[in-house]
């Protein structure tokens, strides 16, 4: 567990909001992704944990289960699907790292990620390694 | 003082993990055992459940329609092992359902209060008369109710006083887990393979294949109520508490069920399917409402068998006056139930009912909001994660899996 943040949002006056939380996750080792340390945010409802947080990165990022907004796709974070209230913070962390390397294509989310992905390997490797490369660590 | 409090409990009591509830993550307070045999608070499951349509266990997703009861075994049980952690449960709990109006079951009450006047008080009991003297102030407008099922409690205080001499310190003797805790009701032997039916009350798994009558309904022979549900799985978290605590009767216990279980035609119960028939047949992604001619009453459940949504006739008690109100479903209404309410309400077998209309009325502007998102959802279909979301480029995208 290298790479991995996730703290609640604190706001100029120090106050803690523990609705919402920002996380980084950093691409696996031996994938494309390596070398990127991804943010995300997470925001908590009032129905937490009987419904999950809504995770997004930023918007526009790079990933075929990724919406234009940033918001991820992905079957553990839908209530109707895979959504636990057992899932931890931790869980959905790693859940979401492991997807950045095996998208799925059966459930896309944004058109460029999707489309290049099927159609153009090649080009979609070049983009995910230039992707990490705008997310250094956070020194 | 509250933090003192704290400091107390987590000093005095460790609180293992398997009796943390994975909702909350707190001590599991007024435990229930879903049919999977996963366990959680009476809120946590209550909350977690789907007023449209089946729920989902928190733990492993398993389908469930029915809210079962509290397991007043397992309650008590850890009531007398972390007192003070469990005492500060009761407190938040009781804060936060007073703030919502709306109560779960006061088991405590109930079964405390006679118990209080003629035993002989050790370290638990007197905390417990605080409790429950204070619980019943909080809920003065509660008259005591005798018709409780189960009268575990005093059984474990008898045990308590018969074992006082056996240990030398009240304390200790008042947080050891004892043997007759955790008796099954039917056989009145260790329990083995404790499986909890919807009731609430504990059984060894065999002793339930053998309470199974002809239609393979479960009647429980404390309450007389038959489980709606077919039959549940083992509860781990109760049976790893019978193997630590009795290891040696645990397993001999164990091994001689399953010799009898091989010779017997029941051995192969474990195939039975688990929930009625209700909601499995239509278990699809499409709400029930939507389903053309479908009678589900949203977010109302049964007050006697927990199953929620109500599908078909509902019975709405006219005077009953708590907030949340009593319901029954068909089944339960012509059985003439006597089960008190899910909620702590004040029913009687005198109060009248009336037969409730299907819910379009029912809906307040809390639940639109609620309503709405399945209900885009399920125009969008199950390729789309969000309802909310409409991205230039995901139709088209969408269109090119499909």
């Amino acid at each position: 567990m290298f790479g991995f943040v996730a703290k609640p949002e604190t706001g100029p006056d120090g106050a803690v909001n523990l609705m919402v939380w920002h996380c980084t996750i950093p691409g696996k080792a031996g994938t494309d992704w390596e070398g990127g340390f991804f943010p995300l945010t997470m925001h908590f409802s009032e129905d937490y944990p009987s419904k999950p947080p809504k995770c997004k990165f930023p918007q526009g990022f790079f990933h075929p289960n990724v919406y234009p907004s940033g918001t991820v796709c992905l079957s553990i974070l839908n209530e109707d699907y895979g959504w636990r209230p057992a899932i931890t913070v931790k869980q959905i962390l790693v859940g979401i790292q492991d997807l950045l390397d095996t998208p799925n294509p059966a459930d896309p989310a944004q058109t460029d990620g999707y489309h290049l992905f099927i159609q153009d390997p090649v080009e979609y490797k070049k983009r995910v390694k230039l992707q990490s490369k705008q997310y250094p660590p956070n020194v | 003082m509250e933090d003192s409090m704290v400091k107390d409990v987590e000093l005095e009591e460790e609180i293992p993990d398997k009796f943390l509830c994975c909702v909350c993550l707190e001590l599991l307070y007024k435990p229930i055992v879903l049919s999977c045999g996963h366990l959680s608070c009476f809120w946590c499951v209550h909350k977690s459940m789907n007023g449209l349509r089946e729920s989902h266990c928190p733990i492993c997703r398993d389908p469930y329609v029915h809210f079962p009861s509290v397991c007043q075994k397992l309650h008590f049980l850890l009531k007398k092992i972390y007192p003070l952690a469990h005492k500060k449960r009761e407190e938040q709990v009781l804060k936060e359902e007073q703030e919502q109006d709306c109560f779960s079951p006061q088991i405590d009450v109930v079964l405390d209060e006679p118990k209080a006047k003629d035993q002989s008080v050790n370290v638990s009991d007197e905390q417990k008369v605080e409790e429950c003297s204070s619980a019943a102030k909080l809920l003065s407008s509660s008259p005591s109710r005798c018709d409780s099922p189960s009268n575990e409690e005093p059984k474990d205080a008898e045990t308590l006083s018969v074992h006082e001499t056996d240990l030398p310190k009240n304390n200790k003797v008042s947080k050891q887990i004892l043997k007759d805790d955790l008796l099954c009701s039917a056989c009145e032997k260790l329990l083995v393979r404790p499986v909890v039916l919807n009731c609430g009350h504990v059984y060894c798994e065999g002793c339930v294949v053998d309470m199974a009558d002809e239609s393979e309904m479960i009647k429980c022979q404390e309450c007389h109520v038959c489980d709606p549900r077919g039959f549940p799985k083992v509860c781990l978290v109760l049976e790893k508490l019978l193997e630590e605590n009795f290891p040696e009767e645990y397993n001999s216990r164990k091994s001689g069920i399953q010799k009898t279980l091989a010779h017997s035609s029941k051995g192969n119960f474990q195939s039975y399917q688990k929930e009625g028939p209700s909601l499995s047949d239509n278990n699809n992604d499409l709400p029930w409402w939507a389903t053309l001619g479908s009678n589900v009453h949203i977010g109302a459940g049964c007050d006697s068998c927990g199953v929620y949504p109500i599908i078909g006739d509902r019975y709405r008690c006219k005077d009953c006056k708590e907030k949340i109100g009593y319901d029954l479903c068909k089944e339960c209404y012509e059985s003439s139930s006597k089960v008190p309410g899910r909620f702590n309400q004040q029913h009687t077998p005198d109060h009248k009912f009336e037969r409730a209309r299907v819910p379009q009325l029912m809906i307040n502007s809390n639940s639109i909001g609620f309503l709405l998102g399945p209900m885009v959802n399920a125009d969008v279909g199950a390729g789309s994660d969000e309802s909310e979301e409409e991205p230039t480029g995901s139709n088209e995208s969408s269109s090119n899996t499909e």
